[in-house]
């Protein structure tokens, strides 16, 4: 399997304005230095809670968010700089790309012994610099800027997102036709009214919802009913991977359970790949194929499924998993209560950034930070206890 | 023993333009001393409303339209507002979901305990203000001394919802109810919310109706749980009766409808439809269009709640039965 999204050192801070003149005063360390691949036909589970970065790494993904540093590979293409003012973009490309392949190729020697160094994108990007380029900066760099507009869109149409809100995510004012309709017409996957109205009636078959409700309004629709809405929106772009970012969060109990279920249906039968955004370790379980665990900016666990709920090694995700109440009244369980609150992700503690509410922190904990390990096949955890 | 709060045939309808809504619909249970009763329910199933009428504070055009409450021997429907305000937040006081609107923004926690102290004991204010620290250790807030003149922006929301109980728990009240009390919170701070409550009732043996949508967190508070749906009871017995031997359909699948993370699941059992529009809602079940067991008999009437076991009532024709 290939990775259809590759994240590397994803780093989001947001600043924080003060006084007359807005000038920055600190920053608020969203998203610290995480990587991480999605690959094709799996659900990725990415769990944590508020405040830990989780919904700000699906959308800097989605590029609603611009990434302060780091670089988002979607299909073998290097996105980062798609949305980029085009200054930005080249200054982007050139740092990333061009410096570094002549550094390289000044240690490397030759050509050759460059190319066998670098792979993926890095290696196809080298093949174009040196060999359609010929090694010239100007047409690298129109060669890499051409055709922008398609290649925004293709990347739009690739990435979809189903929201947690299914009451503010959809415009009151547009019928059901308008709403799943516009995004097939503005990528020309369909012209003229007639196939509008085709395509909106598959996919809202295809989510349980009758076609003759192509004119009704959000309003008319119940919660459960406005979020298959969400996902049918999301389907008729026909996209590669889905974030779904607390998508089943505000939906009750036994509304919750259709809708997940409709979204496995929906992963088997159109080969989809989500990104499944959860607080609900519970929910995750049930749809993930891997999990990654989140604690104020950073990745603490990443494993598949099995091996995560089997064996969490973190001392965080096992302290998150004790939290859950299970829904059994003679369990007994040993609870892990953590002390205190999530710190703010403003100035969060130094070295591990969990040590403050750690059971296990010892000195080491404020002084170094731990880096995500994989101390079992695909199995990674950043504790020093492990 | 002798119920502390014993609700009788209540019934609480929403008079609208579009029609009438039975929010709360014919609900009896009684909550003996020292005893959790959980209320579990989707959105508009009416635990808010039956708590709410029980505290007397539902508005026009909301009204109480049926039924008895007997706190202590007496039917606070019938005792006048100024008497009510010696029960309310003295003998029955309330802990509410988000803790940023249930307090003043304006006024410090101190200020804001203080005041319930005051206002329901004779006590000075020097009194007051050592009760109130009392209590804000009593949940655990760390340098209370220091955070009685802290505002509630300065308090996260474990904290702020510790320094509601506190409130609430400050005059020592024969019922406490908590409506969703830790749902605006992250897991490991509901945890320890949830930790605190339970260690202050075994220590306290203060009655208490725990409200919730969450069923493992029911199953971790509640001695008793009543099931509702629709704006009526339609299971209601031990915590064990309810997780182990559900019989009516509803609570059946919903227990089957949660992913759970101490088990493994191929797949989520869903309960098909919609939960009922509730405007002039017809007189039958009102889970009835969802329900896999109707019968001919189910259009007919509403069922009554049934006793089919001591002490575990459900209100259906077709119970659940065995292992099916």
């Amino acid at each position: 399997m290939k990775p259809l999204v590759k994240i590397e050192h994803l780093v989001k801070y947001f600043p924080i304005r003060a006084g007359i003149f807005k000038r920055i005063v600190a920053w608020v360390k969203a998203v610290d230095d995480v990587s991480f691949d999605i690959f094709e036909g799996e659900t990725v589970g990415l769990v944590g809670e508020s405040g830990c970065g989780k919904t700000t790494i699906g959308m800097t993904l989605l590029r609603l968010y611009e990434p302060t540093s780091g670089r988002i590979i979607v299909a073998d293409e290097d996105t980062t700089y798609y949305f980029l003012p085009s200054s930005k973009a080249r200054s982007y490309l050139k740092k990333n790309y061009v410096e570094r392949f002549q550094k390289l190729l000044k240690e490397k020697g030759s050509l050759d012994s460059l190319m066998n160094s670098l792979d993926g994108v890095d290696r196809r990007y080298a093949q174009i610099f040196f060999a359609d380029a010929k090694g010239s900066t100007t047409r690298f760099l129109s060669l890499m800027l051409s055709n922008m507009d398609e290649k925004r869109k293709k990347f739009r149409r690739d990435l979809q997102i189903v929201f947690q809100d299914p009451y503010s995510s959809l415009n009151p004012r547009l019928r059901v036709k308008t709403i799943v309709g516009e995004g097939p017409l503005t990528h020309k996957l369909v012209k003229g009214e007639k196939e509008v109205i085709e395509k909106v009636k598959t996919v809202l078959e295809d989510v349980g919802i009758s076609g003759e409700y192509i004119y009704r309004f959000p309003h008319e629709f119940s919660g459960g009913q406005r979020q298959r809405i969400g996902v049918a929106r999301a389907l008729a772009l026909s996209p590669k991977l889905i974030i779904a970012d607390e998508a089943v969060a505000a939906l009750d109990v036994s509304i919750r359970s259709q809708v997940i279920n409709l979204m496995k249906d929906l992963q088997k039968e159109h080969k989809l790949t989500y990104l499944f955004i959860s607080h609900d370790l519970s929910v995750i379980k049930y749809v993930s194929d891997r999990v990654i665990v989140m604690y104020l900016g950073k990745i603490v666990e990443s494993a598949p499924k099995k091996d995560l709920f089997d064996r969490p090694l973190h001392p965080y995700t096992r302290a998150l998993m004790s939290a859950i109440p299970i829904p059994n009244p003679n369990i007994k369980k040993e609870r892990i209560i953590l002390k205190g609150d999530v710190p703010s992700p403003i100035n969060p503690p130094s070295g591990c950034r969990f040590h403050t509410r750690c059971y296990m922190s010892q000195e080491i904990c404020a002084n170094a930070e731990p880096q995500l390990r994989e101390v079992e096949p695909k199995h990674f955890v950043a504790c020093h206890f492990v | 023993m002798e119920a502390v709060l014993s609700v009788k045939n209540l019934s609480t309808y929403f008079y609208m333009e579009e029609g009438v809504v039975a929010a709360v619909d014919d609900v009896s249970f009684d909550l003996a001393p020292q005893e959790v009763l959980g209320i579990v329910g989707e959105t508009g199933s009416g635990k808010s409303v039956t708590v709410k009428s029980v505290m007397r504070l539902i508005k026009s055009p909301g009204k109480i339209v049926n039924g008895q409450i007997i706190y202590k021997g007496t039917n606070i429907l019938e005792i006048p507002e100024n008497e009510m305000y010696k029960i309310r937040g003295k003998e029955i006081s309330m802990v509410f979901q988000d803790p940023m609107t249930s307090l003043n923004p304006l006024y410090t926690i101190g200020d804001q305990l203080m005041e319930t102290i005051i206002q329901h004991q004779s006590v000075s204010k020097s009194e007051a203000y050592k009760r109130a620290v009392e209590m804000l250790q009593l949940v655990q807030i760390p340098e209370p001394e220091k955070r009685m003149r802290s505002y509630p922006f300065e308090f996260s929301g474990g904290m702020r919802q510790r320094a509601v109980i506190a409130i609430a728990l400050s005059c020592n009240p024969s019922v406490l109810i908590a409506d969703e009390p830790t749902t605006a919170l992250d897991v490991t701070i509901q945890a320890q919310i949830l930790d605190l409550m339970r260690s202050l009732q075994e220590r306290l043996k203060t009655a208490m109706i725990f409200i919730t949508h969450d069923l493992g967190v029911i199953a971790s508070m509640a001695h008793k749980i009543m099931v509702m749906y629709g704006g009526k009871q339609v299971e209601f017995g031990s915590a064990e009766d309810i997780f182990y031997r559900p019989i009516h359909p509803y609570t059946n699948m919903l227990l089957r409808s949660v992913p759970r993370i101490d088990r493994k699941i191929d797949r989520l059992q869903s309960i098909p439809g919609q939960p009922p529009r509730m405007i002039d809602i017809p007189k039958v079940c009102t889970f009835l269009p969802r329900c896999p067991k109707r019968t001919e008999k189910c259009q007919t009437a509403i069922p009554p709640m049934e006793e089919i076991e001591p002490g575990h009532f459900v209100r259906c024709f077709n119970p659940v039965r065995g292992d099916e």
